[in-house]
């Protein structure tokens, strides 16, 4: 079922008149509806033979947390019990390794089945125990990685003090399974989205109309801009060679710049429209990445909870880590005191981008993405303040603007050549076409591939690349807008009748005019199986 | 009680309501109004269509539906003049099993037809519904109709199990996405000349398509002749791929034998001639796979008749008779319906007709008795120093064929011979560098006195 969908349409709105009915009706309760609408979606996106792993995930997770209550509590009896302070610190330290076996246990289940689907058939493919990275017919359940990592964040909470352990499983299972976020996230957390799914949600005109315009924005993006350009990209990618020319190549990668925004961001929007008409506010993934002003930024702002996700269990973990101590106390003795507190977090970064190449894919090229982002992060951390003294030696405090401009155009390229090992499927391809990029531009035979991709027979009657073109137009100017503090849905919305019509009937054009082109016919989410 | 308070929150509602309604209002001007200016004007189904109300109250006694293969292979006149019928096509285009049975219901409806006749091939089963298809024969059908019977009409194809859950679904609410004139401002220009000036939707059609010779009765043709040199073009395998009947086809067939036979109306399903080549294309798919659609019709008591397995005494079909690789043309299709009347007719006296019909079970005494090289096709795969074509003939089984080799430039008529008749199909042309090179093969039966049976050729890049 896809979200652009009568199903869909009929999903949602039976589940609304549900969920707000029994709210007005019973005055509690709603969470119940939710939990039932959140499986039966499950099912309906063709999940229900892999229903039991969401189940099973949430179940080890939920008992895990109580086990840590409930280990606390008894630590916090005995302790007091305790006749001295030897004894006290006894028994601490061994309700620490008992919880930590509670949490490695859990960690193990989740983590486990997440990296068996994911990767055990590509590992035995690769060391040549497998015919092929599919052969063991390991099929990765929707959304895998997204409930897994939620539900980790939870348990990780709980081991930390963050939260209070959920007594009740079918709460819990609903901030697991709650369907909005199954697809491709956002990776919520159980502090922010807990008060919301298990409270009273009243139904709101005004949030109605906000979640219809993001659902239309985000379907624009993901039909007239993705869709359109996926094909285009494919066709240009498929078969890599020596003499392909470097602008080809470029061309294909800016490409692919808009269509992966696109398609991620035009889908979040989507579940987080639907969200917002139940009264559920999960938490943004998208702000505006390509106005970074550096990679580090870029990633704070594009996949915003996996990112936020990998700080808070990956990163500072990591960090704070004794080896890391150790090696920040040794390199601040005698490498100087910047490098004292940065090595450290480089290394972390590393780590936490080698991470994130990994659960991409386990292909060599992923994993030289993932180092790619760590390693240029590290290397902006390491050199900051030479960076900083060439800043203030160009006197880009003083033209602030210009510096602006000048440090989003220089992210956009470093993202760009990330680019190359993501969205290139072999890594020996990857390469080619950075050799080709820098040694091989030709730039006049450029025009016969954009004509053969963009011109009026690739374009359709319909004009199909227009409106990719006019679709991406309207994601920057929105975009530039937004990033100006400006709320873009309150600026459409308060206008009057006809210009938020105006505004419906062009998204919904788009929309509609774009589907039959798509060269390929991409349908399915980027990240769905991720 | 605050009675400010309630008229407000009533006012606010109204407000809202109302303004919904607007805009519902506007959205569906602006796309009526794109409707009228993109979507072509006269479209074949409209034709055939509005000619079909046009019959109200006349006598219809045969409807005829099913795919273009069924549109292009019954001459309606012959067919007449052959059974004593009297019939009319609601064929289509790429039709979905579901539209035919739509258009044997609303002939049983509007005139109790007592013969239906669905023309079918192996892509009427293999294939999934066409939405530009299903759009151009709903809005077809819903021109002129209630605004009640347009909105289940509308409905029950968003509803349907096929589209529902894709994004289809909700474009069907903007037909002009579907099947439209170019974006340029003469095409829509004229477009809109052609709808608010008068000018019949058949005048339309013959302006945008001249070639196409409209008989009357739901039935035209074309009169070009298939080109068997481009036969790989043509190759059901490479437009389709070889792929299994899906259930959800065959139990639209089951429903339409239902409906059939509920109101006693006799079906006969046929499968209408194609170049041998498109049969042998599907290697055993074909003889595996029929025989489940056939089962299906067989079971419900009517007739199944494959005349690409048709013996001599049923129908021979010339090889100028296709139009391309999977239609007949006008005189192929008035040879074929002559045959196919005939045959009906004995059938719905009680005779046999099974002999005049090789079997799926005894698949290779029919390929054994195909006496002639259908197609040649060309592939190349690149060596150390040599690009290999590979000759792939489209012959009966047993038949022995063999192949010359001739290598020109492209765009140049002269060629030079490089390799004399030999039953070996690969040829190794010797490369160098970058180039490029037109192979050209001829292929004939071993024993044929033809200068050449078949021909074909291939663009080799290196």
């Amino acid at each position: 079922m896809e979200l652009y969908s009568l199903n869909f349409v009929l999903f949602l709105a039976a589940l609304a008149v549900t969920y707000f009915g029994v709210g007005r009706i019973l005055g509690r309760g709603q969470w119940v509806v939710l939990l039932a609408g959140s499986l039966c979606f499950y099912c309906l996106m063709g999940g229900l033979p892999t229903l039991w792993l969401v189940i099973a995930t949430a179940a080890v997770t939920w008992a895990a947390g109580l086990a840590l209550a409930r280990l606390d509590a008894e630590c916090r009896d005995r302790r007091k019990a305790a006749p001295d302070r030897a004894v006290k610190k006894e028994i601490k330290a061994r309700f620490a390794r008992l919880r930590r076996v509670v949490l490695l246990v859990a960690l193990a289940c989740c983590l486990g089945a997440l990296g068996y689907l994911k990767y055990w058939n590509v590992i035995l493919w690769q060391a040549g125990a497998a015919p092929s990275p599919s052969s063991l017919g390991l099929v990765l359940p929707l959304g895998i990685s997204f409930y897994t990592f939620q539900a980790v964040g939870y348990l990780l909470d709980c081991y930390n003090g963050r939260v209070e352990a959920e007594r009740s499983l079918p709460r819990y299972l609903l901030f697991v399974s709650y369907f909005p976020q199954l697809i491709q996230g956002p990776i919520n957390r159980w502090a922010d989205l807990a008060p919301q799914l298990l409270g009273r949600n009243r139904a709101d005109w005004d949030r109605a109309r906000r979640a219809l315009l993001l659902f239309l924005f985000g379907a624009m993006k993901k039909y007239a801009v993705a869709n359109v350009l996926s094909g285009r990209i494919d066709a240009i990618f498929s078969s890599v060679d020596a003499g392909m020319p470097g602008s080809v190549v470029v061309l294909g990668i800016l490409l692919y710049s808009a269509q992966q925004y696109a398609d991620f961001s035009g889908g979040i929007d989507m579940v987080l429209a639907a969200s917002e008409l139940l009264g559920v506010r999960m938490a943004p993934n998208f702000k505006r990445p390509y106005f970074a002003v550096s990679l580090a930024d870029f990633w704070r702002r594009w996949h915003v909870s996996l990112g936020a996700w990998m700080r808070d269990y990956v990163f500072y973990p990591f960090a704070l880590t004794r080896p890391m101590k150790a090696l920040g106390r040794w390199s601040g003795e005698r490498l100087g005191r910047h490098l004292g507190r940065t090595l450290p977090a480089c290394c972390a970064n590393v780590l936490v981008f080698l991470i994130v190449g990994v659960w991409h894919g386990a292909e060599v090229h992923y994993v030289a993405w993932g180092l790619y982002n760590g390693l240029v992060i590290a290397a902006a951390d390491l050199f900051s303040p030479a960076f900083a003294r060439m800043r203030t030696a160009l006197g880009a405090d003083s033209h602030p603007r210009l510096w602006r401009v000048w440090a989003t155009l220089r992210t956009f390229l470093v993202v760009n050549l990330g680019w190359y090992f993501d969205r290139i499927y072999d890594f020996g391809d990857s390469l080619t076409c950075l050799r080709a990029t820098f040694l091989n531009f030709a730039p006049q035979l450029m025009k016969p591939t954009l004509a053969e991709l963009f011109g009026p027979k690739a374009a359709g009657p319909l004009g199909v690349s227009y409106i990719a073109i006019i679709g991406c137009v309207a994601i920057f100017a929105v975009s530039l807008v937004e990033e100006r503090g400006h709320d873009v849905r309150e600026l459409v919305l308060s206008r009057g009748l006809l210009v938020r019509t105006c505004a419906y009937v062009a998204l919904l054009f788009l929309i509609a005019s774009s589907y039959a082109f798509s060269i390929g016919g991409a349908g399915g989410f980027m990240y769905a199986n991720f | 009680m605050d009675t400010d308070v309630v008229p407000g929150r009533r006012r606010t509602w109204a407000r809202r309501a109302l303004g919904t309604l607007v805009t519902l209002a506007l959205l569906a001007l602006a796309n009526v109004l794109a409707t009228l200016l993109l979507d072509p004007y006269g479209s074949l189904s409209s034709v055939r269509w509005s000619e079909y109300r046009s019959m109200a109250g006349q006598d219809i006694d045969t409807i005829v539906v099913g795919s273009s293969v069924s549109e292009r292979s019954l001459d309606l006149q012959v067919l007449d003049g052959t059974l004593g019928a009297s019939s009319f096509s609601l064929s289509s285009s790429a039709q979905s099993l579901e539209d035919s049975y739509i258009g044997i219901e609303q002939a049983i409806r509007d005139h109790h037809v007592k013969r239906a006749i669905l023309g079918v091939d192996y892509a009427s089963f293999s294939e999934g519904s066409y939405p530009n298809a299903r759009m151009a024969y709903l809005l077809a059908r819903c021109e002129g109709q209630p605004l009640g019977y347009r909105a289940r009409a509308l409905w029950g194809l968003m509803s349907s199990h096929e589209f529902a859950g894709t994004s289809q679904s909700l474009n069907f609410l903007f037909p002009w996405t579907f099947n439209r004139v170019g974006m340029g401002p003469r095409a829509v220009s004229q477009n809109l000349r052609q709808r608010l000036g008068g000018t019949t939707q058949l005048e339309a059609v013959k302006q945008r398509d001249p070639n196409w010779h409209y008989q009357g009765k739901g039935y035209g043709n074309y009169d070009f002749v298939i080109d068997y040199t481009n036969a790989k073009e043509l190759l059901f395998s490479s437009q389709y791929g070889r792929k299994p009947f899906r259930d959800d086809t065959l139990d639209a067939l089951r429903r339409i034998c239902d409906l059939c036979r509920s109101n006693g109306v006799e079906l006969t399903v046929v499968v209408a001639p194609c170049p041998t080549f498109n049969v042998l294309c599907y290697g055993d798919y074909y003889s595996q796979q029929m025989p489940r659609a056939q089962k299906v019709v067989t079971d419900a008591g009517f007739r199944f008749l494959d005349f690409n397995l048709a013996r001599g005494s049923a129908y021979v079909a010339d090889e100028s008779d296709f139009l391309d690789g999977e239609h007949l043309n006008a005189n192929g299709a008035a040879r074929f319906t002559k045959a196919f009347g005939e045959l009906l007719a004995r059938v719905e006296t009680g005779q046999d007709v099974t002999s005049d019909f090789y079997s799926y079970d005894g698949w290779d005494e029919y390929l054994g008795s195909i006496d002639r090289l259908s197609a040649v096709t060309l592939d190349e795969e690149p060596g150390d120093g040599v690009v290999r074509v590979t000759a792939t003939p489209y012959a009966g089984l047993g038949r022995k064929v063999e192949y010359q080799y001739y290598v020109g430039e492209r765009g140049s008529n002269d060629t030079a011979l490089v390799r004399d008749w030999s039953e070996d199909p690969t040829f190794d042309l010797p490369v160098t560098g970058h180039g490029e090179k037109v192979v050209y093969v001829r292929a004939r039966l071993v024993g044929s006195t033809a200068e050449f049976d078949r021909r074909s050729n291939i663009l080799v890049t290196y």
